[in-house]
């Protein structure tokens, strides 16, 4: 707030507006190499339904790898979405309204390509339409509901709806400003996604009450969503050092850091594709990386008793699970890449205030703690599958074959792609939360000093 | 005529100062009452203390007659331990609406003082940490003895003392540097009072440098005391009570354990706020925007009790392992099942369906009814956890646990020896409210500063300072 | 009846409008307001919003608990199959699918009343600008014809940019 610059609405439309109005530059460009990249997923996708999961290099005991890795990490990059906009905008914080809009749409299209990572996981995809859907037809059996599987997809279902419904209530008064900047078929087909808004004050009323209604509902569905996909591993008693009852909160805590740290890095992205210097400030960089200290030290926290937990019961196969984890190659030197990039590289830099208001340094920041929780991810599903059995000659190891490496790069274009075609046709800043910041941003005259200040109606 | 919205006038700091100073000089017969009470009950259970321990052998073997002793001193740890996170929790966020709230939440880190003193008597009673399994990771030489981790000299006694002690000095520390301003304040008072206010000042003035100081230290006393607790919570509930245990191995009960803490830490707070506003006449300045605020984290805090408690549930339910249904059964659904349902209801049950509605949340009494059930539900809940955690005369180096223990039931010492300690920690507060003001007076001149009411178009509407 | 439309770049001026309606009798359940952007309630002296969207979310929590009971209970009893060793209606396991359920409905139901209670979609909504959502505010009113020139003169002499009219 301190740092705002007083815009009039029509600046403000202009700017938020910049490439749906008008493409820049770099837009199409950007459109081919990420769609090329998904196409060529799309590609590897089809040889593995046609050719069979042994194209992959998952086998027994390792049935789960790359592909089940990255559902955990999209389902964790899609708590971004509650987390920003719905935590923020409960504890009414002002510097919430650049991110809200990005890191609610970035939930959305995590959520699909978590999804999507199973059904390329299943191999033959078809199938799914028989397992987790509630009939029998022919088949005498309904999906078990006992099963963490299934409570997986009814999870998921409610956590995307409820996404989608969250945009696009949330976008509507935004349609309305496209409506009445554009011409033609674009007019009309944004006065009929606008619904007719007119901007009353009922409606106005009705869009903030739904902003504190929503994401009060979001956010016990946020929390239990990674907390299903965490028990798809702690439920069961099969693998070592997955039964562990600090799963839920852990992996919750987990997909936090990751999705806020996923949420600045696009929004870093957009401030400079965008040229939003004057939205996306660094006041507002300097409060989420405050908060992601505060994440990332609660997850640290979470992560030494699961690791303590583990050791304390002094079980020799759990041990020895753990000791190929850390000490053991190929894992050990990626354990250390995922705890230095994951906590001890982010955090103390972000306890310098130069580091948090620098959006280069944001970027990169960033950018480790998702490279960190990948690996981390990794790290929990395949070293405990590798050990799943007592017996040693049932021991392996596990290599991703160049389809999954495609499939999962294909998974992270699918995201870009959709998050830029989004930006042509929605604004990706909400226009009306700018707007209203303004119009709540005033000051107070204590002593010579002009402070910056907000109306609070209550 | 459209409905114009009216503000209601903000008090200002002379009026404040006024009644803070007479409600802070004023020992009426109620505080006297108070005081008496508490320390007879107080008084009692030392009584009850020092029967028991010429009575029965005081060793780490015989722990089953201080079970309920040391459910006490776990739930003075996690009430009146935590309460100072809420004033730490609220200035990083910077709510405005905290200013009232600060001083009463950081007054309970004087009760810690109690605690540390209650804690020595235990530390005869743990067990070392040689031959079972603690998270310190003692040589073994026993049946499981599968690698060594090498010794840590002390464990887990002189780590657990450490770490309550640093807690209690750094909790001392953080209500004497936030009350400074305040303590000045009294010495130009030039008071009645038997406390050496010139001395405690420590030569206060106000200049800017001093100020910088004090907001810093503050800041990292809290960050400190924060870091602290979550520590000495967790290393307290795994050394006092899970390691005890034989097969209960359970990753999420110590965070469970500080959850609970923040939780009933915040009730404490709302329930003292609540007798400060309404025995020091302070209803002007306390008002219903701190309940409200307040009780939408205690909504979120009970909706978390639930989820962790749930969390260890279900993964001990679904695995069906021998030793984590005995688990299961020891804690929840056999000898303390009343007890489980207790905590149940009034840690997560009532104080969600009391706070769900909003018209709720906006009255004072609605947090403060939550505050109550959230307190004797932890109550129940240390009972429920600590006291069967005492009462297993099982060897601690088994794998699991070979018979169910029949329910402890409290004889008179144990009731005295609970609500002795709770008394003494009110007795405690009580004394130490009237060395520092019950409010910050230093923090409400700030809010007053940065808060004004001003018309806005056809309606007045409070505006809020926000320098940083 | 004609629907008129003042439009005011000040919010002062658009503030003082809504007074001079009032002072001659339009009272605030005669004229809305329109804004490009969330003013606080009450700003302009409009009439008070009353709705009831808390109802939605409980009523689409009790039919989304019901559906969810109903297909857990139904499907297991329907084909009864023990796994895993546990009972066929295992209450933990329904308790967690029964809990999205009822959050699904309430946030499904939640939707279904912000439209339900916003007037939406409202392809006949009324005289509106474009330039509302460039800043400016819009005072929108109806009239009988032969008070169209009063109105639009009071509009004006408090300070409106334009005054639009529809019949």
């Amino acid at each position: 707030m301190q740092e705002r610059r007083v815009q009039t609405d029509a600046e403000i439309n202009s700017d938020l507006l910049n490439n749906v109005l008008k493409a820049r530059r770099w837009y199409w460009p950007a459109v081919g190499i990420s769609a090329t990249v998904m196409f060529a997923a799309i590609v590897a996708w089809a040889c593995v339904i046609v050719m069979g999961l042994g194209l992959t290099g998952l086998n027994r005991p390792i049935m789960w790898g790359f592909f089940v890795t990255n559902f955990v990490f999209w389902i964790g990059i899609s708590h971004a979405g509650v987390m920003l906009s719905a935590i923020l905008r409960l504890s009414k914080a002002e510097w919430r309204r650049p991110a809200t809009r990005a890191a609610e749409v970035l939930t959305v299209f995590s959520l699909m390509v978590a999804a999507t990572n199973i059904f390329m996981h299943v191999g033959r995809v078809w199938r799914l339409l028989t397992w987790p859907l509630p009939y029998d037809f022919a088949r005498g059996i309904f999906p078990n509901v006992r099963s963490a599987l299934i409570w997986d997809p009814s999870a998921i279902t409610t956590y995307l709806t409820g996404s989608i419904l969250f945009v696009v209530v949330a976008l509507i008064p935004d349609l309305a400003v496209i409506r009445d900047r554009t011409t033609g078929v674009r007019h009309q087909i944004y006065s009929l996604l606008s619904l007719g808004w007119r901007g009353t004050p009922r409606q106005w009323k009705l869009q903030i009450v739904a902003g504190f209604l929503l994401s009060a509902l979001l956010l016990p569905v946020f929390v239990s969503v990674h907390s299903i996909v965490s028990w798809d591993f702690a439920a069961a008693i099969a693998v070592e050092s997955w039964h562990s009852t600090i799963f839920a909160p852990y992996f919750v805590i987990g997909a936090v850091h990751s999705g806020v740290s996923g949420v600045v890095t696009v929004m870093i992205i957009l401030r400079y594709a965008y040229n939003w210097e004057a939205y996306i400030r660094k006041e507002h960089l300097d409060a989420l990386g405050k908060l992601l200290i505060a994440i990332a030290t609660a997850w640290f926290y979470f992560f030494i008793m699961e690791i303590l937990a583990s050791l304390y019961n002094l079980e020799g196969q759990e041990i020895a699970l753990r000791e190929l984890q850390v000490l053991t190659w190929p894992f050990a030197p990626m354990f250390i890449v995922f705890i230095v990039t994951g906590y001890f590289l982010p955090v103390p830099l972000w306890l310098f205030k130069s580091v948090r208001r620098s959006p280069m340094w944001m970027l990169v920041t960033t950018i480790s703690v998702n490279i960190g929780m990948w690996i981390e991810r990794f790290l929990i599903v395949v070293p405990g599958l590798a050990r799943k059995q007592p017996l040693t000659f049932d021991w392996s190891s596990y290599s991703p074959s160049i389809f999954e490496i495609i499939m999962v790069t294909g998974t992270f274009a699918f995201v870009t792609l959709m998050m830029l075609l989004f930006s042509k046709v929605f604004p990706l800043i909400p226009i009306f939360d700018i707007k209203e910041g303004q119009i709540l941003s005033d000051e107070i005259q204590i002593g010579r000093r002009k402070v910056p200040a907000l109306k609070v109606e209550e | 005529m459209g409905h114009n919205i009216h503000v209601p006038k903000l008090p200002n700091a002379d009026d404040f100062s006024r009644d803070l100073l007479a409600s802070h000089a004023s020992k009426g017969k109620l505080y006297r009452n108070a005081l008496l009470i508490t320390g007879g009950i107080f008084s009692l259970g030392i009584l009850a203390f020092l029967v028991r321990f010429f009575t029965e052998e005081f060793n780490s073997d015989n722990r089953e007659p201080w079970a309920y002793y040391a459910a006490m001193v776990a739930f003075l740890l996690t009430t009146a331990g935590a309460a100072p996170i809420v004033a730490v929790a609220l200035r990083l966020v910077k709510a405005h609406w905290r200013r009232p709230m600060t001083r009463v939440a950081e007054i309970y880190g004087s009760v810690g003082l109690l605690t540390l003193l209650l804690f020595i008597p235990l530390l005869f009673l743990i067990p070392s940490a040689s031959g079972r399994r603690t998270i310190w990771f003692q040589d073994h030489d026993g049946p499981f003895g599968i690698g060594t981790y090498g010794k840590i000299p002390g464990a887990p006694h002189a780590y657990d003392l450490l770490a309550l002690l640093f807690l209690v000095i750094c909790g001392l520390a953080l209500l004497y540097l936030s009350a400074l301003p305040d303590i000045a304040k009294l010495r130009d008072q030039k008071s009645e009072s038997r406390v050496n206010y010139n001395r405690l000042s420590l030569g206060w003035y106000g200049t800017w440098k001093q100020w910088k100081i004090v907001n810093l230290g503050v800041t990292l006393l809290g960050v400190f005391y924060l870091m602290l607790f979550i520590y000495t919570m967790s290393i307290f509930s795994i050394d006092l009570s899970l390691s005890l245990v034989p097969g209960w191995r359970d990753a999420i009960y110590p965070t469970f354990q500080t959850l609970t803490a923040l939780q009933a830490g915040l009730a404490a707070t709302i329930v003292g706020l609540y007798l400060i506003r309404r025995f020091a006449r302070l209803e002007q300045y306390i008002g219903v925007e701190q309940f409200w605020g307040a009780s939408k984290i205690l909504l979120a805090l009970s909706l978390l009790w639930f989820y962790f408690w749930w969390s260890g549930f279900i993964v001990y339910w679904y695995g069906r392992i021998p030793a984590e249904k005995d688990i299961l059964e020891l804690f929840m659904f056999g000898p303390y099942m009343a007890l489980f349902i207790a905590a149940f209801l009034l840690c997560f049950v009532c104080p969600f369906l009391i706070l769900l509605w909003n018209s709720v949340r906006k009255t004072v009494w609605g947090p403060t009814l939550a505050g109550v059930s959230v307190l004797l539900g932890t109550l129940v809940d240390k009972i429920r956890l600590y006291v069967p955690s005492w009462s297993i005369t099982d060897s601690l180096d088994k794998h699991a646990l070979s018979s169910m223990p029949g329910t402890n039931y409290p004889d008179i010492g144990d009731l005295l020896m609970v609500f002795g300690g709770i008394a003494g920690a009110i007795f405690i507060y009580l004394l130490v409210s009237k060395i520092v003001p019950i409010v910050s007076f230093w923090e409400m001149k700030e809010g007053m500063m940065l808060r004004t009411v001003r018309r806005y178009l056809r309606r007045e509407i409070i505006v809020h300072g926000k320098p940083d | 009846m004609t629907q008129m439309l003042g439009l005011f770049k000040e919010a002062e001026k658009a503030a003082a409008a809504t007074e001079a309606l009032e002072q001659s009798g339009y009272g605030s359940d005669n004229f809305d307001i329109l804004t490009g952007s969330p003013y606080p309630e009450g700003a302009f002296g409009e009439r008070e919003v009353k709705h009831r969207l808390y109802i939605f979310p409980f009523i689409g929590a009790i039919l989304g608990i019901s559906t969810a009971l109903l297909i857990t209970v139904g499907t297991q009893l329907a084909y009864p199959m023990v796994t895993g060793g546990k009972p066929i209606l295992s209450i933990p396991t329904m308790l967690i699918i029964a809990y999205e359920g009822t959050m699904l409905g309430a946030i499904l139901f939640t939707v279904l009343g912000i439209f339900f209670e916003s007037r939406l979609p409202n392809p006949r909504a009324g005289i509106y600008d474009p330039r509302i959502t460039e800043g400016y505010i819009g005072i929108t009113l109806e009239c009988s014809e032969d008070r169209v020139n009063s109105v639009e003169k009071l509009l004006k002499r408090a300070g409106a940019d334009d005054v639009l009219q529809e019949t």
